[in-house]
């Protein structure tokens, strides 16, 4: 522990980010900061928070029940109306997504969600859907300023990015200049994407981890989507709708050349959509599909990366990490998943196609 | 004139009888079922406001103003439902026998047509609204935004824009050699030099614009294209829309300009105030206003109100006051505004009120086409009111806000410049170039000189520097920020005139974002940045991502790609998972029943925990047979004494009915 300053920085503005700095602070004790820009309402979203995602490994389906419970609870005291039911529908469209989809509402079927097998010829007239039950979405709009405050309450200090500036040591602390001021960090954590890009030089990127290019684009009111939220697992496309005659928020990771028809591709009923908002962000995907937690780099600070839309609710599990006390379920699943333990990736990799990446000797 | 009571006279003082219409050749044309008198030269839109009618229609229960920001589109009453023919109010010329409809659902009634229109309109009361619904975000969208270009037109420089800058920055392209396409959405040129008038001893804005146009008109390699707006730019395409008249018949269509090189003067727009009912008919913009009566004699009313942050307005009320107008009052939100037009006003007796902004703006009573304006003094919330004042015509100036949307589409920047109060151009683009008050210069000289440098730049010359001319703040007080009224329960006062509808929040301190988030213009961004909603730092990015636009999205028939293999039966998101070298079998139920890839293989029935699966389906048995093939961990497959797979039904006693000899493939 620093004997001034923060016991961990963590980096980031996702609710990922804002979840795991509260806790650190809330119920493990730690001195914490937060470094990355505020909230803005205004924004186009980045990502959806979602309870359940795409994943086929049983341990994966085990923490996201677990990290399910405990997040709503959390959130439940933190505010109301933070976070909404939702019936998610995942959907794909070639044979090997179909295949990977039938594997993965079995697993969440085994863990106890009510995973089912739907149809709606709107959306896919030859692949395959499934829709899960009652999970929970934080609430876009509320969530994060609700999170803020809490934090705020906390004792959190929250230093906005070009008030910052992080310098690394080799043995994974840091010092910090927030607003002029210079501090130490024993732990720095780069918890979300736009976290890595800014503070991870490309060259000590691990060879995991990819660059790729997103769009997110919002329309105006729209009529109602097949659900409120639906994930094309072949498009690589996310489409949200807020109440049945709401905007549209798309997301579509991969090339900025076919977003756009990636995303209308969703519209099909729709007619033609004004679109209210577009831009195109960077997002971290790791190479084998699974989720990367651990040091890396020569600065040793940790990254957390490819969580997925489920990362808010896995921010408990991390927390415990960070703070040295995870379950022995979570131990084994974060150690399966740290970059130090390539040999073992090939046994957690999420992706349909690509090989998982071969450890080097 | 009887039926054009908003016409000035035709020798009202200075030229306030409209430079572009001919009196001696009075037109008549219908819309929607009525008939309505014009002259040669007018839009449809001066014609209308000519004619009396100033309400667009309704959101909710608000009253609407037509104005040249917005006004729903007209197309010919027997084509109405085809988009090619429709066209912008503002851009389309009053041509001799016009029978037009307006388009977008109506308040309270269905749309007529034909014989029921023409009825309608002969019986029922001459009403000054068009009584359109905009609840609907896409009831005012043009439909000519969605049609392919009819065709495509290449030079070697576009400029968008025929101000001052715009036509300099054709002049010098034209000079350095290629053609040059210059657009103007207006009909004429001159931009809004003309009502922002000289700076020191400027040669006047109408001797600069008659100069530039007549070297326009005599520079053959220019092509000028008025009533022509630009829609979109994406690399060096620019889309246009253009309304012209060609063989006495009005056409709509689309174009696609290429050039590698494109110059945007663009020019500024007037911020809207806000302030309960800023939005209501009898409300206008200075700029606004002044091009009405400028341009087209039209000026709503005979007596009139000002409320500005700066000093262009006060010369707007001279001309008005000399025009025949009774202008009651001209109110400042500045502290003893310093300005010769402010000298000028008080010799003429105007009554000057500095330090108020408008409070509010309501009917004068039930029915009434006059305004109820309420004044209160420039403090911020705590402002105290003043007495109301009625009128017929507010003029309600805002501040600048430089028209910055093709800039963003082509991937330029912005950022929120606290000293001028709008969100300014950042950076530099390889291929088009900002010029004139787009990129902040105010003097004309300075205007005409950075189209000049625009060129210059976008060549890779030395650009000339432009020197911005400003009188001392001694003389001429600076502009103040636009007016924003201190908050008030339960009235929407708009962010921005246009189609968006942003309102400020119905909270005072709950800047919640609505559930139905639409599309944001510039002025909303900056009016946000003012109200608090939207920190200075994030306007920059929130007007790159929010404010662009970039067209209307629908489906256009992608569909994702057919794979070229069957899918891997050992797929790396199965590996490891059934040990290093799981075995595939085929395993069958005796009902005959096919199981789906994913369920689960369990040596008991009373196993249901995931991770205690001995195996899973990968696929269908092969030859079409029923049950499934399974990845099965070898030495659990060999020594189960029964084998189960759970279904939708629950557990279902299976038997192996063939293995695989050979090693599965590695993971493809």
């Amino acid at each position: 522990m620093a004997e001034t300053g923060y016991d961990v920085a963590v980096c980031g503005s996702s609710p990922f980010a804002m979840l795991l700095a509260g806790q650190l602070a809330t119920l493990h004790g730690k001195r914490v900061c937060l470094v990355g820009d505020p909230w803005s309402p205004y924004r186009l979203a980045r990502r959806v928070d979602l309870s359940v995602m795409p994943a086929t490994r049983p341990e994966t389906w085990s923490l996201l029940k677990a990290g399910g419970a405990e997040t709503l609870k959390l959130l439940g005291g933190i505010g109301r109306g933070l976070f909404e039911r939702v019936d998610p529908l995942f959907v794909a469209e070639t044979p090997a997504e179909v295949n990977y989809l039938g594997h993965m509402r079995w697993m969440a079927a085994g863990f106890g969600f009510a995973a089912e097998r739907a149809v709606d010829r709107a959306i896919t007239a030859t692949g395959a859907i499934c829709r899960i039950r009652d999970a929970a979405m934080l609430v876009g709009g509320k969530a994060e300023p609700a999170l803020e405050a809490w934090l705020g309450k906390s004792g959190i200090r929250r230093a906005a990015l070009q008030h910052a500036t992080l310098t690394a040591r080799r043995d994974g602390t840091a010092s910090l200049t927030l607003d002029g001021q210079a501090v130490e960090a024993a732990t720095v954590v780069l918890a979300d994407d736009a976290a890595i890009l800014a503070h991870l030089p490309p060259a000590e990127r691990h060879r995991l981890l990819g660059v790729l290019p997103a769009t997110s684009l919002l329309t105006d009111p729209a009529k109602p989507l097949g659900a409120a939220l639906i994930h094309y697992l072949d498009r690589g496309v996310t489409l949200h709708q807020r109440g049945t005659k709401g905007s549209i928020a798309a997301i579509a990771g991969g090339e900025p050349e076919t977003a756009t028809a990636r995303i209308a591709a969703g519209f099909a009923g729709q007619g033609t959509l004004r679109r209210s908002g577009q831009t195109q962000f960077r997002t971290i995907e790791t190479t084998d599909g699974a989720p990367f937690i651990g040091r890396t780099g020569k600065s040793r600070w940790l990254l957390v990366a490819g969580l997925g839309m489920s990362a808010a609710f896995l921010a408990p599990a991390v927390a415990r990490l960070l703070a040295g006390t995870p379950g022995d379920d979570e131990a084994r699943w974060f150690a399966a998943r740290d970059p130090g333990k390539a040999a073992q990736r090939p046994a957690i990799a999420e992706s349909i196609g690509a090989a998982a990446t071969e450890p080097q000797p | 004139v009887k039926r054009q009571p908003n016409r000035l006279p035709a020798d009202a003082r200075h030229g306030l009888g409209g430079a572009e219409i001919d009196r001696g050749r009075p037109l008549a044309f219908r819309l929607n079922g009525r008939s309505y008198e014009a002259f040669a030269g007018d839009t449809v839109l001066s014609a209308l406001l000519a004619a009396g009618v100033d309400g667009a229609g309704f959101y909710g229960a608000e009253a609407i103003a037509l104005d040249e920001r917005f006004a729903p589109p007209v197309a010919p009453a027997r084509a109405a439902s085809d988009p090619v023919q429709a066209m912008p109010m503002d851009r389309t010329p009053v041509v001799a026998g016009l029978d037009l409809r307006t388009l977008g659902p109506l308040q309270g009634r269905l749309p007529l047509s034909g014989i029921a229109a023409r009825v309608a309109g002969l019986v029922a009361p001459r009403s000054t609204t068009l009584g359109h619904r905009f609840d609907e975000p896409r009831a005012l969208l043009g439909p000519w935004l969605e049609l392919p270009a009819a065709t495509t037109l290449d030079a070697d420089t576009i400029v968008v824009g025929a101000g001052l800058a715009g036509m300099s920055a054709a002049l010098a392209a034209a000079d350095a050699g290629g053609r040059v396409i210059l657009v103007e959405r207006r009909l004429m040129t001159g931009g809004d030099a003309r009502f922002f008038g000289t700076v020191g001893d400027e040669d006047s804005p109408e001797t600069l614009v008659t100069r530039l146009s007549e070297k326009i008109a005599r520079t053959p390699s220019i092509t000028l294209l008025t009533g022509t707006d630009a829609t979109s730019l994406a690399g060096a395409r620019l889309m246009v829309h253009q309304v012209r008249v060609n063989d006495g018949a009005l056409q709509s269509r689309n174009l696609a300009l290429r050039a590698p090189r494109i110059v945007l003067a663009t020019g500024t727009g007037e911020r809207l105030p806000v302030f309960p009912g800023n939005r209501l008919p009898a409300v206008a913009g200075a700029v606004a206003a002044f091009h009405r009566a400028d341009r087209y004699g039209v000026w709503a009313g005979s007596s009139a109100l000002f409320a500005m942050p700066h000093s262009f307005g006060y010369r707007l009320a001279l001309l008005a006051a000399d025009a025949g107008i009774t202008v009651q009052r001209a109110a400042d939100s500045r502290i003893n505004p310093q300005s010769r037009f402010v000298d000028f006003c008080k010799a003429s007796g105007i009554t000057l009120a500095s330090g108020q902004i408008v409070r509010i703006a309501e009917a004068a009573g039930k029915g009434s086409r006059r305004l109820s304006v309420g004044f209160a003094n420039n403090v911020g919330e705590d402002g105290r009111d003043t007495a109301s004042i009625e009128t017929d015509l507010l003029v309600a100036a805002g501040g600048w806000q430089p028209r910055l949307a093709l800039w963003l589409m082509a991937g330029g920047a912005s950022a929120w410049d606290g000293r001028r109060h709008w969100l300014g151009p950042q950076g530099s683009l390889e291929a088009v170039a900002l010029a004139g008050s787009a990129a902040g210069y105010r003097s004309s000289t300075a205007c005409i000189a950075s189209g000049a440098q625009a060129v210059a730049t976008l060549l890779g010359r030395e650009p000339a520097p432009v020197e911005d001319i400003e009188v001392d703040a001694i003389y001429e007080s600076r502009d103040d920020t636009t007016s924003i009224a201190p908050w008030r329960a339960g009235r929407i006062a708009w962010l921005d005139r246009g189609m968006s509808f942003t309102a400020r929040p119905p909270r005072r301190d709950d800047p919640t974002v609505p559930a139905s988030l639409q599309h944001l213009s510039l002025g909303d961004v900056a009016a946000s940045v003012e109200l608090k909603t939207i920190p200075p730092a994030d306007a920059g990015a929130i007007a790159e991502e929010r404010c662009v636009g970039g067209g209307d999205i629908a489906d256009s028939g992608w569909r994702v790609p057919a794979a070229a293999a069957p899918p891997s039966l050992s797929p790396p998101y199965l590996h490891g998972r059934f040990g290093p070298r799981p075995q595939l079998a085929v395993v069958a139920a005796t009902d005959g029943r096919f199981f789906e890839a994913g369920c689960l293989l369990y040596p008991s029935s009373t196993s249901a925990d995931p991770a205690a699966a001995i195996g899973a389906i990968v696929g269908p048995a092969p030859d079409g047979r029923p049950g499934g093939l399974a990845a099965a961990n070898r030495a659990a497959l060999a020594a189960a004494a029964s084998l189960f797979v759970r279904d939708t039904s629950g557990a279902v006693a299976v038997s192996v009915v063939d293995k695989e000899k050979k090693k599965p493939a590695k993971p493809a």
